[in-house]
């Protein structure tokens, strides 16, 4: 371990040993109730700002309706309470379950939504759930005399409140984190990276938003349930937007979608409020400046910051790691030979353009199936419509004689995985990272199994990372598997993600130009992989410019032009075919038909 | 049928429409939906109360005031939000950014006119009678200054090469470059264009119905929500969506009650997103 | 010289798409720019009109350094660029693009009508459809409309990335033709990158063949026409 590193984690057990001490501390100021309710504000303001990190810095959700999610669990445990008598340790979980159901209908109902309309909508729902509490329960919708629980036939201290609150933050941190670090969690920054990718590692890009965002509203009505205890009293305003600018002050200044950044942002803003606690108006004002500069100064946050200097990422490991004896398997029951995808009379039309005009296709296991053909020819859309990003214009597509499922996540749940033109790594989490995420198909344990940690979950991981350790290994990336994917080399890259794809054990592999911009060293690693794989009986499919790479590595070769099947053959009679030469390269003959 | 809802609805809706407009005009060249936008509406009430409320002033030079105060917050703005947005990168700049904005011109607002409601007297003070209804002077200069200002707009996009220029930019920023349109001073005069629009529509909304200083957010929701059902980008759409929104509220309002008014608009707002999610009038926006 | 491309790098990421490059074009010429795909030629275009930022390197383009000029002043300067995939207004009318196209001299409104009156003599068909919406086009006519925006500036350089992509051969052969005549008329310095390698070297007079961002061969269209290891590098044989 690093000098560093130890040095943080003293500074975290010092933290922690503070806040302990903290209420005994205290006991010898004039009036230490106030400081203690000042410190139980933090700590709620903490498990809000968590629970936006989760939606919003690790499922990329943008939520404008926290404070609403907040004030609806004041009142679910504050009506709760007082309109049914129930205890105040099971409305806690009223409250929990009301704000995670608020969180489900906004989501379900802006599911559609792209980006910016769904913020709108969160935000929009906030105001008309402000307006509904404050018409429908009269007094502007003011609630009081809301209570603590009791504990020994005692309402709580404010002493033991605040422990209370200290303990709901620490068990928030903990669900925080063994969401993140689990498949459910790597599947959700997937998600936030790239739809289109996270659809081709077989998640269910609407489901999982779902869960996230009832994840993250069920913590936020917790944080309201507090709020109301500790306040006895539940109003609209709670809900309000402006109040709730101190979470994204929060959240931005300690570091979005980092593991402790918003508990760190928090505690350091609640130190700045607690200096300006008496400027009453200013505060809004200088919380706004502060978020302003906080994104122009330190647009990563503190915790952001640290981690990608130097000093707070992982290095290199010295040597490969040992991974002799782990067999790795990249592909389930494959069938050499059989045909793999049958697609037949491909039409895809955009507008009026023709892009895929008529293409009947055919994958078997085992082989490589080069696809060739100039600029706009159609080879990117024909993988598309095979693998159901795009909808058929007419045409039919078979996966081992049965119907291709209609949704790409499902396309590849079926064993049909593509890699894109375009890199798409997750670039800020680690090499190894990356392939566990490739890994969510095979996962069996479920969200409560990880973030309890049981037994089912920490077998699956180990198998997982033994795996993934060998498969970096075969493509020679065994020594960076700690570092953050952004710090490989372009091929590496590129290597990577084929490595993320297979580690799904896929039955198809697309890969879309994975030779462009390759060194020879590079060129010859993404060969012995291809090798590889072809050899464990995966069918692969090889779009490709690089006609050179495609001649040692493909049984067969498509030619596409303009959308339509020029030629189908053998690597070595492409590159004699004038045919196909004269696609790529223009007519020979072209100075008689130019009048020279 | 209750013809005075009508009247109100008109009017509220004529004034969404051209926050919408404001709106839209920001969101074409930057892709920016900018939560600032009703501190603007704001501005203009502020001024108009503090110069012709207060102070007594005459109402032009009121207005000449308001649009000079309204120029500088335009480029105050643009620097506020557009500054954090490059050197931020994450993909939620825009957001924090116009939403810290908003929230420290409200503060601003609110620390000036604590305990203010903020209105002042009408240019005309008249009132026709129609049938039991009633409708003020201010409320149809506000109608037809709100859609004269949107058919000009619109006018322009269509038929000046400045126009065409911004559209151009909005669709597709890069060629605008290559052909010589200064995008980034698009940008500033976007903003500042819409910054004394969203002025005008405070400054003409406020001698009918006093506002609080902190309720800037509020108009920029309506706005949006105006935008989004007649489609972003469009004027018409702006105009028509502003009406609907208007109308919904006050009608919704005047046969249910007050907490129906709301709801009606945001179920307005999504059956448009689950049945045409471009708006009525208007083309697909991109996601950021 | 009218354009000098060098020591030009330009790195998206990390990854070198252009390393030091070297390029030059005399006032009158047509070059042409060959390679497969990735080897940097869009992004050479891109550097020269502004669109990329250069992590070294200087564009001297008749003496002053482009690096040093703000993005959209390029144009005023005489630079056109013709951007792949045409990249026209589809919801401007013909006549509208054109104008735009003539933003930087927009004042002069006789000069502009001129100049589209100018592009429709060369492209008769657009003047048929002067008031139609661009995005109802044909790919042909599409392209002659983004052939002629960029020639409503009055340019000193053309750069055209791919003017063939997506079109039938017959109209390839066609947009060729309108090309020649432009260089050989009017005068006109081009710079071209283009896929159809065979084509582009019958009427231009130099070309440059890229592999990763550097010169691989160049020398005149004619000697590259029948030099095998040019079109062996195009198809990726090279390396």
């Amino acid at each position: 371990m690093k000098s560093t590193n130890i040095a943080l984690r003293g500074l975290g057990f010092i933290a922690i040993a503070l806040v302990i001490i903290f209420p005994f501390w205290v006991t010898s100021t004039a009036n230490p109730e106030s400081y203690l309710n000042v410190m139980i504000t933090a700590g709620t303001s903490a498990v809000l700002t968590l629970s936006l990190n989760i939606c919003m810095g690790y499922g990329g959700l943008l939520s404008l309706a926290h404070t609403g999610m907040q004030m609806m669990g004041g009142y679910a445990i504050g009506l709760a309470m007082l309109n049914y008598d129930i205890d105040p340790w099971i409305g806690i979980f009223i409250a929990a379950a009301a704000s995670t159901l608020f969180s489900i209908l906004m989501i379900t109902i802006s599911l559609r939504a792209t980006y910016l309309y769904f913020g709108m909508i969160t935000l929009a729902a906030n105001l008309i759930a402000m307006e509904s509490f404050r018409t429908a329960l009269g007094n502007d919708g003011m609630i009081t005399e809301l209570y603590r629980p009791a504990w020994h036939g005692e309402d709580l201290t404010t002493r033991q409140f605040y422990f209370l609150t200290i303990g709901i933050l620490a068990i928030a941190y903990l669900i925080q984190r063994n969401t993140i670090l689990s498949g459910f969690g790597r599947a959700t920054m997937a998600l936030r990276e790239s739809t289109d990718t996270a659809s081709a590692l077989g998640v269910s890009p609407n489901a999982q938003r779902v869960k996230i965002f009832a994840i993250a509203g069920g913590l936020a009505g917790v944080a309201g349930a507090i709020l109301a205890m500790q306040g006895s009293f539940m109003s609209p305003e709670i809900g309000d937007m402006g109040g709730g600018l101190i979470f994204f002050v929060g959240l931005f200044l300690g570091g979005v979608g980092t593991l402790i950044g918003p508990v760190a942002g928090v505690a350091l803003i609640a130190a700045i409020d607690f200096e300006i606690r008496f400027s009453g108006a200013y505060r809004t004002l200088i919380l706004g400046a502060l978020l302003l500069l906080c994104m122009m100064v330190l647009p990563r946050g503190i915790v952001g910051t640290y981690r990608a200097s130097r000093a707070g990422s992982p290095r290199e490991l010295e040597e490969e790691p040992d991974t002799t004896g782990e067999e790795i398997i990249t592909v389930s029951n494959p069938v050499v030979g059989a045909t793999a995808i049958e697609a037949i009379d491909v039409v895809k039309h955009f507008g009026g353009i023709k892009a895929v005009d008529g293409v009947s296709i055919s994958i078997k296991s085992g082989r490589v199936h080069g696809i060739i053909g100039p600029n706009g020819s159609g080879k990117s859309t024909l993988v598309s419509c095979l693998t159901r990003y795009h909808q058929l214009t007419s045409g039919e597509v078979k996966l081992f004689d049965a119907q291709m499922p209609a949704t790409p996540f499902k396309v590849a749940r079926a064993g049909v995985t593509r890699v894109f033109q375009i890199p798409h790594l997750f670039e800020r989490v680690s090499v190894r990272d990356n392939v566990l995420t490739g890994m969510y198909l095979q996962e069996k344990y479920t969200w409560i199994e990880a973030v309890l940690r049981l037994p089912r979950y920490f077998i699956t991981t180990r198998a997982e990372e033994k795996q993934a350790a060998a498969l970096l290994h075969l493509v020679g990336l065994g020594k960076k598997s700690e570092i953050a994917a952004a710090n490989l080399s372009h091929g590496q890259k590129r290597l990577l993600e084929i490595v993320r794809a297979v580690s799904a054990r896929p039955k198809v592999l697309i890969l879309d130009e994975p030779a462009t911009g390759l060194t020879q060293g590079e060129l010859d690693a993404l060969h012995n992989l291809i090798l590889f794989l072809k050899n464990q009986g995966l069918a692969v499919v090889l779009i490709e410019h690089n006609v050179e790479f495609l001649m040692g590595l493909a049984d067969v070769v498509t030619v596409l032009e303009s959308g339509k099947v020029i030629a189908e053959e053998s690597p070595e009679a492409v590159r004699n075919d004038p045919r196909v030469i004269e696609a790529y390269l223009g007519r020979s003959d072209i100075s008689e038909l130019m009048g020279e | 049928m209750n013809l005075q809802a009508l009247f109100d609805g008109l009017f509220s809706g004529a004034i969404y429409g051209l926050v919408a407009l404001t709106l839209t005009i920001t969101y074409q060249p930057t892709r920016i939906m900018n939560f600032a936008q009703g501190e603007t509406f704001v501005l203009g009430a502020a001024v108009g109360f503090e110069i012709i409320g207060v102070r007594k002033w005459p109402w032009p030079v009121g207005l000449a005031i308001m649009l000079v105060i309204a120029v500088i917050m335009g480029l105050v703005m643009e620097r506020m939000v557009i500054l954090p947005v490059q050197l931020s990168g994450s993909r939620f700049a825009w957001i924090i950014a116009t939403l810290a904005a908003a929230l420290i011109f409200q503060s601003i607002f609110s620390l000036r006119y604590i305990g203010d409601t903020l209105s002042f007297p009408p240019l005309i003070e008249k009132t026709f009678a129609v049938g039991s209804a009633r409708i003020s002077a201010q409320q149809i200069i506000a109608i037809v200054v709100s859609l004269l200002i949107i058919g000009i707009y619109d006018q322009f996009l269509r038929r000046t090469i400045h126009g065409r220029a911004m559209r151009a930019t909005a669709h597709n920023p890069d060629t605008a470059i290559i052909l010589g349109i200064p995008t980034k001073r698009i940008v500033v005069g976007a903003f500042v264009g819409s910054a004394v629009l969203g002025a005008l529509a405070g400054f003409l909304w406020c001698p009918e119905n006093g506002i609080n200083p902190a309720t800037g957010l509020s108009f920029t929701i309506s706005g949006f929500t105006a935008a989004v059902i007649g489609g972003v980008g469009s004027p018409r759409g702006a105009l028509f969506g502003g009406l609907i929104v208007g109308l919904l509220n006050s009608v919704a309002g005047a046969i249910f009650g007050g907490i129906a008014s709301g709801i009606a608009v945001f179920v307005a707002l999504g059956l448009i997103l689950v049945l045409k999610p471009a708006g009525l009038f208007g083309k697909p926006i991109e996601g950021h | 010289m009218l354009l000098e491309i060098k020591d030009l790098t330009v790195a998206y990421g990390g990854a070198k798409a252009l390393d030091n490059l070297h390029i030059g074009i005399e006032e009158g010429e047509f070059v042409v720019l060959l390679g497969a795909n990735g080897a940097g030629k869009t992004t050479t275009l891109r550097s020269i009109s502004g669109l990329l930022k250069p992590a070294s390197g200087e564009i001297i383009f008749e003496g002053r350094d482009l690096v040093k000029t703000q993005s959209f002043r390029r144009s005023e300067l005489g630079i056109a660029h013709v951007p792949e995939g045409r990249q026209i207004f589809p919801d401007h009318t013909v006549a509208e693009n054109l104008q735009l196209g003539g933003f930087t001299v927009r004042r002069d409104v006789a000069k502009v009508n001129s100049a589209i009156d100018e592009v429709f003599q060369l492209f008769p068909r657009l003047a048929e459809r002067r008031e139609q919406k661009a995005g109802t086009l044909s790919g042909g006519e599409a392209q002659m409309l983004a052939v002629g925006r960029a020639l409503m500036g009055q340019p000193r350089l053309l750069m055209l990335d791919e003017p063939s992509l997506g079109l039938a051969p017959r109209l390839v052969i066609e947009m060729f033709g309108y090309l020649k005549r432009l260089h050989k008329e009017k005068g006109l310095t081009i710079l071209l990158v283009e896929q159809q390698a065979r084509l582009a070297l019958q009427i231009s007079q130099r070309g440059y063949v890229l592999e990763r961002g550097v010169v691989a061969i160049s020398g005149t269209s004619e000697s590259l026409k029948d030099d095998p290891a040019g079109v062996a590098a195009y198809l990726g044989h090279a390396g």
